[in-house]
């Protein structure tokens, strides 16, 4: 708070005295207000008007008159906090993105190895826009942050639980990576936790060389290491701050085992790990997008409340937007970006089904009953998943409502209609879980037609119960993988 | 007074017998063809038959007196600066300069975007390999009086990755690759085979590093970093630079780079700044 006070006093103290007339006008040239300008706190202009004194944001507005503070005055300074990997891939992929959309010129200062300050400048006038000032952090240092005031904007991998405004910006997935001369590809969820907790302290115990297994994690990131079962208080572990520095530490190490972020995985290789009954998902983009790799974590750009530059709020409503999406996969992270997979593409998650239903006459209906539903069919990328133990959206999730809704608004999906098809996993009686299912997709497809312009688009629902398992049930993230709503683009019904 | 022709007489001598002849020539060129151009006359002054070196001339028109020491030298032999470019077997471009006239001369160098600064050497060659940095290479090759200029295109070359620091004055940066326990060692010598620097010490200077897209090594991450020297030149001050990596959407994107190198008390060491250039993936995941 007293940094903001510091900056409000410096701003008014740097300005020139305030007074004579200014109007403001809108981008088409029309007047919008006129008067003697106050006050002014960033762009938000106080005039004394005919009307008396008005309040007005002046972001989206041009000032002439010689009352009109001096433009240099108006340059936009926020200072952003993160991750090394947020801050030195993500958020340069992001300016660099939001700098080609807006036409502007960007430069950077190298302070250090962690602090770098952006620039974004007008290509013609070459008038200086907006610094980023950023800094990079660890993890569980975000929040904390942004409440100080020592930041403004926040770019981590934790959901906030305080009140701070965030947007899922991206997606990455923590994943359990050895040395490409390592020559395990699989593990089981309870072989990687004996490797991880130090029960198992060779190769050997797996059938590899007698080489100690040397445990690499991330220091102060706040990731969900648990789903990997309890690895809290490893001892003999490495810790890094960074990353990519963790990456390359076991890419050169045969004997490592290193749990990452999957975009600095670098020359690491990620290990499958499946689960007791052998079904097993690879991180991949479309399985990370798709959110069936279970250990999912969005990446949040954090703000709080308080007011922002225009340009600011513009680069944050850009880097949602999906002009961003190439730029953020270019810079290594999973993309938003809605992606289809055709049914052909599916074999796999058609078998599961097909093994795990019962040889009765009903389940063997109940699978012919799916595949003939979904068999013309094309899934999103785009899932719906719930938190551990609840029936509320997870925040990937809850940032799906809103792209699904904008693609149908935009007709994407136009002359199709749009499935929203239930699954659930198998602890409890099938017909429960049918029920159960359907219910999920039923309010997921309320949530999303209440925020679509639906045109020539039908929004349908389906629902399989346990029909279609992911991963295994055994374990609390099998059955959060299986606990779903899919999305599935069908031909219409209406032209069939 | 031995010399009665003093050199301000000769250059009037010499300028009056180039306009002289250029008059006379033009009256005749006018004549014959009914135009008058303006640049053609000198050329015709000099009474060069018509060769390529004229069309050098007419593109970018010199001033007459080093024509007229082109002249002297073309009686001997070729003078005619020569620019070629060539694609190489493994897809570079061969710059190939013949300026036998132009001996350990001064060039400006432009690739594309990029500029440096060089010089022929003894016998007026100058020689450089360079990558396709983009589907369409434009190199000119520039004296202090006129330029030649050739395109080469990229037709159906394998897409390449490129980064690039360009800078004037003092060299300061270079590139680094790494490959961090990449599973093919022969990855380490494409990560060490690919530099280009053009350019001299001193003047504007380019380093290019750059890697096929899509290779047969399996997928793998280049890390790049910049290893910048303190000397007693730059210690404490600040440098800058132009970076250049080929952006999301193509093409090569330049960013400005600033920089305050550390102070005095540590010159002799490099320092390595680690996040300027995105790493490179040798294969798409």
């Amino acid at each position: 708070m007293l940094n903001r006070l510091i900056a409000v006093f410096a701003l008014f103290c740097a300005s020139p005295t305030l007074a004579g007339p200014v109007q403001l006008v809108n981008e088409a040239g029309q007047p919008v207000l006129e008067g003697t300008l106050l006050s002014r706190e960033g762009e938000l202009f106080r005039l004394e008007t005919e009307h008396g004194p008005v309040t007005i944001d002046a972001g989206y507005l041009r000032c002439s008159g010689v009352g009109c503070p001096d433009p240099a005055d108006l340059t936009a300074r926020v200072a952003v906090g993160g991750t090394p990997d947020l801050v030195h891939r993500l958020l340069p992929a992001l300016l660099e993105g939001f700098a080609d959309h807006r036409g502007l010129v960007l430069g950077r200062t190298f302070i250090d190895d962690d602090r770098v300050s952006w620039e974004l400048r007008e290509t013609e006038s070459d008038r200086l826009l907006a610094v980023f000032d950023a800094q990079a952090m660890a993890d569980n240092k975000v929040a904390s942050a942004l409440l100080s005031d020592e930041i403004g904007l926040g770019l981590g991998y934790t959901e906030a639980n305080v009140p701070v405004r965030q947007s899922v910006v991206a997606l990455d997935a923590l994943v359990p990576a050895v040395s490409s001369d390592n020559s395990r590809a699989m593990v089981t969820l309870d072989q990687l936790n004996g490797l991880l907790n130090g029960r198992m302290a060779s190769w050997r115990v797996l059938g590899g060389p007698d080489v100690p297994v040397e445990v690499h994690m991330l220091d102060g990131w706040n990731l969900s290491s648990q789903k990997f079962g309890s690895i809290r208080n490893r001892e003999g572990a490495t810790r890094h701050t960074d990353p990519s520095d963790l990456a390359d530490s076991v890419a050169s190490d045969p004997g490592a085992l290193g749990l990452l972020p999957y975009s600095s995985i670098g020359n690491a290789v990620p290990l499958v790990v499946s689960g007791a009954c052998g079904l097993a998902t690879p991180a991949t983009r479309d399985t990370i997008r798709a959110e069936d790799y279970p250990a999912t974590h969005p990446l949040f750009l954090q703000r709080v409340g308080a007011r922002q530059h225009k340009i600011i709020r513009d680069f944050i409503a850009f880097s949602r937007s999906p002009d961003a999406q190439m730029a953020i996969r270019a810079a290594g992270f999973v993309d938003q970006a809605i992606g289809q997979i055709g049914f052909e593409r599916q074999g796999d998650r058609i078998a599961n089904a097909v093994l795990s239903a019962g040889e009765d006459r009903e389940s063997v209906a109940e699978v012919r009953d799916m595949i003939g539903t979904l068999l013309n069919g094309s899934r999103l990328t785009l899932t719906f998943r719930f938190r551990d133990g609840s029936s509320d959206l997870d925040p990937q999730s809850v940032s799906n409502i809103q792209r699904l809704a904008d693609a149908i608004s935009e007709g994407a999906f136009d002359g199709n209609d749009v499935l929203f098809v239930g699954f659930s996993d198998g602890a409890g009686p099938a017909q429960a879980n049918l029920q159960l299912s359907e219910r999920r997709a039923r309010s997921v497809r309320r949530a999303v037609a209440a925020r679509s312009a639906l045109g020539a688009t039908e929004l349908r629902v389906a629902a399989f119960g346990e029909l279609m398992p992911m991963a295994c049930d055994d374990t609390p993230w099998g059955g959060q993988v299986n606990r779903r709503v899919e999305v599935w683009i069908t031909p219409s019904e209406v032209t069939r | 007074m031995k010399n009665y022709v003093t050199p301000s007489v000769r250059r009037w001598v010499l300028i009056f017998s180039t306009f002289g002849l250029a008059f006379l020539s033009g009256h005749l060129m006018q004549s014959s063809r009914g135009e008058a151009p303006e640049r053609p006359l000198v050329a015709k002054a000099i009474n060069v038959p018509a060769s390529p070196a004229i069309a050098v001339a007419l593109s970018d028109p010199p001033v007459m007196r080093d024509r007229i020491l082109d002249t002297r030298a073309t009686r001997k032999g070729s003078c005619r600066p020569d620019l070629q470019l060539t694609r190489t077997p493994d897809a570079a471009i061969h710059v190939t300069l013949t300026a036998p006239c132009h001996a350990s001369t001064p060039i400006s160098v432009r690739v594309n975007e990029l500029a440096a600064t060089d010089a022929t050497d003894a016998r007026g060659h100058y020689d450089i390999r360079l990558p396709f940095i983009a589907d369409r290479v434009t190199v000119s090759l520039g004296f202090k009086d006129h330029v030649l200029t050739q395109t080469i295109s990229n037709d159906d070359l394998p897409e390449q990755q490129h980064v690039i620091l360009a800078w004037h004055g003092p060299e300061t940066f270079r590139i680094r690759a790494d490959m961090v326990g990449a599973d093919d060692q022969s990855a380490n010598e494409v990560v060490t085979g690919n530099f280009v620097r053009v350019g001299q010490k001193g003047g504007a200077a380019f380093e290019i590093f750059s890697l096929p897209v899509d290779t047969s090594f399996s997928a793998g991450v280049v890390r790049l970093s910049v290893d910048a020297t303190v000397t007693e030149a730059n210690c404490g001050a600040p440098v800058s630079t132009v970076a250049y990596q080929s952006g999301y959407l193509g093409g090569l994107r330049p960013t400005e780079i600033a920089y305050t190198m550390p102070d005095c008390d540590r010159v002799g060491e490099v320092v390595s700044l680690q996040n300027l250039f995105r790493d490179m993936r040798l294969a798409a995941r």
